[in-house]
């Protein structure tokens, strides 16, 4: 017997991961506060920390105006700047 | 789990499955293999079954609906017709579930937070029109259910399509904290029959003859009045449950309401000259909370310039921005209960025409 999946294709090319950064000495680094609570401590801590331990720079902390949606465009090019860019945080 | 090899057979590698039989012992263990389903008895999605639910309405089969997050699977006439099969509708509910579908993927609904979040929303599907009484919905008593194949299969189907086409599945796509009965299934009809008022699809510029809402939120919140004559006692009440601290409304002004009001509660409130229009004001007006009780339960809140600019916690703020976010409309059957959906938030609902 014959059953069709539900799951259908994937409509996007899949995302790929970025190369490992083999130093991150005098690169940029920045934040993306995602707006959840504590999201900004917690991640400004963990990129000063490892700027600290890998010589590189704390360039940028930005927030997306709310935790539900994307980052908006205007900031998603800020971050672009940056070599890494430390997020994630959830509730 | 792995699926027993004497219940499946094989994978083209090409969305066919085959499987020796379709006994629910054949089933469950395909849809536990491939983490399918919602944990109840699907209807096998056979070759046949699918082309029959196609074969209503003569729309492209490889037609798009619309990406569906966080998986961006394509949501396809094809796609969601497997779904519809395995959810139990009839095949002149595809229509309905595609047009369901669709509206989903607007922009505006916010679908990946939907999905992802860690709140329990669901969308509700609304369905109005002729189409109510032409596939047997039930906009009567009982109307969020149980009972109705149409309502029931419907809500399941656009579930499904969430689970299996955008991969919202939980733990992995849907981060619900606790989850909520109606991702199972939600949909009900507009009871125009017994409302005062416009069809609610016409009174948001869709003119057709049958359309659907989406509109992403909490269980329904009830509310009981058996005594007033009048409509501001009875709508005191709705304001009420409007005005908590526990949903997502409190802190994002942006938030929708769906007010759905029983006949006997519509009929009290026009009986006093009172429209449509008339419910969003006095709600939008009577459903708040003083500014100083709203910014102690929160420490982040996600509010209009205007709002975010009062600065004496004596004001009371409306649990909304805009009385428009608060919509009405009539459905359920004799008695004097009716409800209240707040959003998620960051939502807004889409109503669109249901094509033939």
């Amino acid at each position: 017997m014959r059953l069709l999946s539900p799951e259908g294709t994937i409509a996007s090319a899949p995302a790929l991961a970025a190369a490992p950064v083999a130093s991150l000495a005098g690169q940029k680094l920045a934040v993306l506060d995602n707006g959840k609570p504590n999201a900004r401590l917690l991640l400004t801590t963990i990129a000063e920390r490892l700027a600290v331990r890998t010589d590189a720079v704390v360039s940028l902390v930005a927030a997306k105006a709310t935790a539900a949606e994307p980052a908006e465009p205007d900031i998603l090019r800020q971050l672009a700047a940056a070599r890494v860019v430390v997020t994630g945080s959830a509730d | 789990m792995a699926l027993p090899d004497q219940m499946l057979t094989g994978d083209d590698g090409d969305g066919v499955v085959e499987v020796a039989d379709e006994s629910p012992e054949a089933l469950w263990a395909l849809l536990e293999s491939r983490g399918w389903g919602d944990g109840l008895p699907v209807v096998a999605p056979t070759t046949e079954r699918v082309e029959r639910m196609l074969g209503v309405g003569g729309a492209d089969p490889d037609a798009s609906l619309g990406v569906v997050p966080p998986r961006d699977g394509a949501a396809t006439v094809r796609t969601v017709a497997i779904n519809a099969v395995m959810a139990g509708c009839q095949p002149e509910l595809l229509p309905v579930v595609a047009a369901a579908v669709g509206a989903l993927t607007r922009a505006e609904v916010n679908l990946r937070g939907v999905q992802a979040t860690t709140h329990p929303v669901a969308p509700l599907v609304i369905v109005h029109g002729e189409v109510v009484d032409r596939c047997g919905f039930n906009a009567g008593t009982g109307t969020f259910g149980p009972g109705n194949r149409a309502n029931a299969s419907v809500g399941r189907a656009v579930r499904f399509v969430l689970m299996h086409v955008g991969g919202a599945r939980p733990g992995a796509g849907d981060a619900s904290t606790q989850g909520q009965p109606s991702k199972y299934t939600y949909c009900i009809a507009e009871r125009v029959d017994a409302s005062p008022w416009t069809a609610y699809h016409r009174s948001r510029g869709i003119d057709a003859a049958s359309a659907v809402t989406v509109a992403c939120g909490e269980n329904p919140h009830n509310f009981h009045d058996m005594e007033s004559a009048e409509p501001i006692r009875l709508l005191t009440k709705a304001a009420s449950v409007m005005a908590t601290l526990g949903t997502n409304n409190a802190c994002i002004s942006q938030g929708e309401f769906f007010v759905i009001l029983c006949p006997e509660h519509a009929a009290t409130i026009a009986g006093h000259g009172w429209g449509r229009r008339d419910v969003q004001s006095f709600l939008y007006e009577r459903a708040r909370l003083p500014r100083g009780v709203l910014r102690e339960a929160f420490d982040t809140v996600a509010w209009v310039p205007w709002l975010a600019a009062i600065e004496d916690d004596s004001v009371l703020l409306p649990m909304t921005d805009d009385p428009d976010n608060i919509r009405v409309l009539v459905a359920g059957g004799a008695g004097k209960h009716s409800c209240v959906i707040p959003s998620w938030g960051m939502t807004k609902s889409v109503t669109v025409a249901i094509e033939p």
